[in-house]
């Protein structure tokens, strides 16, 4: 599902990762952790194609990031949140939605409940936790079945607790074939795989 | 809708209201000045009835010309006694030979200096006939219509401008004010081409329904009897023109915004 070979990724001239060969089947919950500075947010823009000056190949669905320039298929949460602070929970995760069938508004409800928003749906989400705010943003990914959802420091958002609450939210995706590809300083329980980056090599740990 | 747009057809409305009431005031000032000018008859004298008659006959026809009478001489002398009331002098006026007198009224609008130059010249080939008109004040009535169609094209010039400037800046402050919307939009995986198809929406309502809205307002008042001027319905199509031509130079100013 996700493919990236002879990858290399510079900044300013100074190497910050290799990768030779990683394959990641769907369905799966990967974590690439690390120190500060070893690259990792800008691993994740390359892969959800923010970022393109990297060497090397990343390929989703066994095609080249620059097939899906107009329709990405991966979703990408980062540290700043990307919502409408003055409108309500709902309307934020209906926003890219092109029409909320039935069974859509079942399953956000549902997905709502599970992250703990199920009363605050109708809340405006400047008057929500930023952790809140980012289950927002995660229901509202998990909801279009991407193909990749993108977590960038995912400890620096979700604790413990909300980390497997946000796996809960997920399961509906990975199910459907989804796989999620996330970031952390340290090595955190319930993943699938995980990859360490240290001295500018990725290894599986 | 939303407020931005509301605002912007709102006010464009507004500046198309007002054109059109300044193509409406333009075309009723120059009617009172072309009646001015319809109302000063020239006229013509002639011992002989016959060259008046074929003066007549060659000129009757031609565009800028409303209206021929030809007054024989028993017919001004009766018309002098029956207007004055001088019964009594009946004796002494048939002691007088009388010109014949030739009236010519004009289509104000239409005779101008070449149609006045072209008459004086047809007049001179009757050497007979003596020409009394009222030349200063059909050349102050001439310019005066020549200085209000100098003024509306100005005006027009500058309600043009106006229309494209006001309308440009309000779509770019609007579009470039919905930008974060768009980007949070884009971002939560939302197809850009909803934003086109609502920029395209958004020139509809700014661009098109504007200039229906003022055509049907027209339409009614002129229908109601409320306005008894018309204006070339072509004005319209320029007003059109003029938001189609804002509409392009938004989009292009936008750019990769849209």
């Amino acid at each position: 599902m996700l493919k990236i070979e002879h990858f290399a990724l510079s900044l300013e001239k100074e190497r910050l990762m290799v990768i030779e060969e990683i394959s990641l089947s769907s369905g799966k919950k990967v974590l690439f952790f690390g120190n500060n500075e070893t690259g990792k947010t800008l691993f994740l823009k390359s892969i959800h194609g923010d970022f393109s000056k990297f060497e090397g190949n990343i390929l989703i669905e066994e095609k080249p990031l620059s097939f899906y320039k107009k329709k990405k298929q991966s979703f990408l949460l980062e540290n700043t949140t990307h919502l409408l602070p003055d409108e309500t929970v709902w309307k934020n995760i209906i926003l890219p939605l092109p029409k909320v069938s039935g069974h859509i508004k079942k399953k956000i409800i549902e997905l709502c409940f599970v992250a703990g928003l199920h009363k605050k749906i109708q809340s405006k989400v400047k008057d929500l936790s930023y952790s809140s705010q980012k289950f927002i943003e995660l229901i509202r990914a998990v909801i279009q079945l991407p193909s990749i959802i993108l977590i960038d420091d995912v400890d620096h958002f979700f604790d413990g607790k909300n980390l497997l609450k946000a796996f809960d939210v997920c399961e509906f995706a990975i199910n459907s074939g989804s796989s999620i590809v996330a970031t952390s300083k340290t090595k955190l329980e319930n993943f699938d795989m995980y990859y360490r980056i240290q001295d500018r090599k990725v290894e599986k740990a | 809708m939303k407020k931005g747009i509301f605002l912007q057809v709102i006010i464009i409305v507004l500046i198309i209201l007002g054109w059109n009431c300044f193509h409406i005031g333009y075309n009723y000032q120059k009617q009172v000045f072309e009646n001015n000018l319809s109302s000063i008859p020239m006229i013509l004298f002639s011992m002989d009835l016959n060259s008046l008659d074929s003066l007549s006959s060659d000129i009757s026809e031609r565009s800028y010309i409303k209206e021929v009478i030809v007054e024989s001489d028993s017919t001004v002398s009766e018309n002098i006694i029956t207007d004055y009331g001088l019964n009594g002098a009946q004796n002494i006026l048939e002691k007088y030979a009388l010109p014949n007198v030739m009236s010519i009224y004009f289509d104000g609008e239409k005779f101008k200096s070449v149609q006045k130059d072209e008459l004086e010249k047809i007049i001179l080939n009757y050497p007979d006939v003596v020409m009394n008109y009222d030349i200063p004040s059909w050349a102050v009535s001439r310019m005066k219509i020549k200085m209000l169609h100098r003024t509306y094209l100005i005006g027009n010039g500058l309600f043009f401008f106006f229309l494209l400037f006001i309308t440009v800046f309000l779509r770019i402050h609007f579009e470039m004010k919905s930008n974060e919307f768009w980007k949070i939009f884009r971002t939560s995986g939302g197809s850009p081409k909803i934003r086109r198809k609502q920029f395209l929406i958004n020139s509809l309502w700014t661009g098109l329904f504007p200039v229906a809205f003022v055509f049907i307002v027209y339409f009614a008042a002129l229908y109601f009897q409320y306005l008894r001027i018309e204006i070339d319905y072509r004005l319209f199509g320029i007003e059109f023109a003029a938001m189609l031509f804002s509409t392009l130079i938004a989009r292009i100013s936008l750019g990769k915004n849209i």
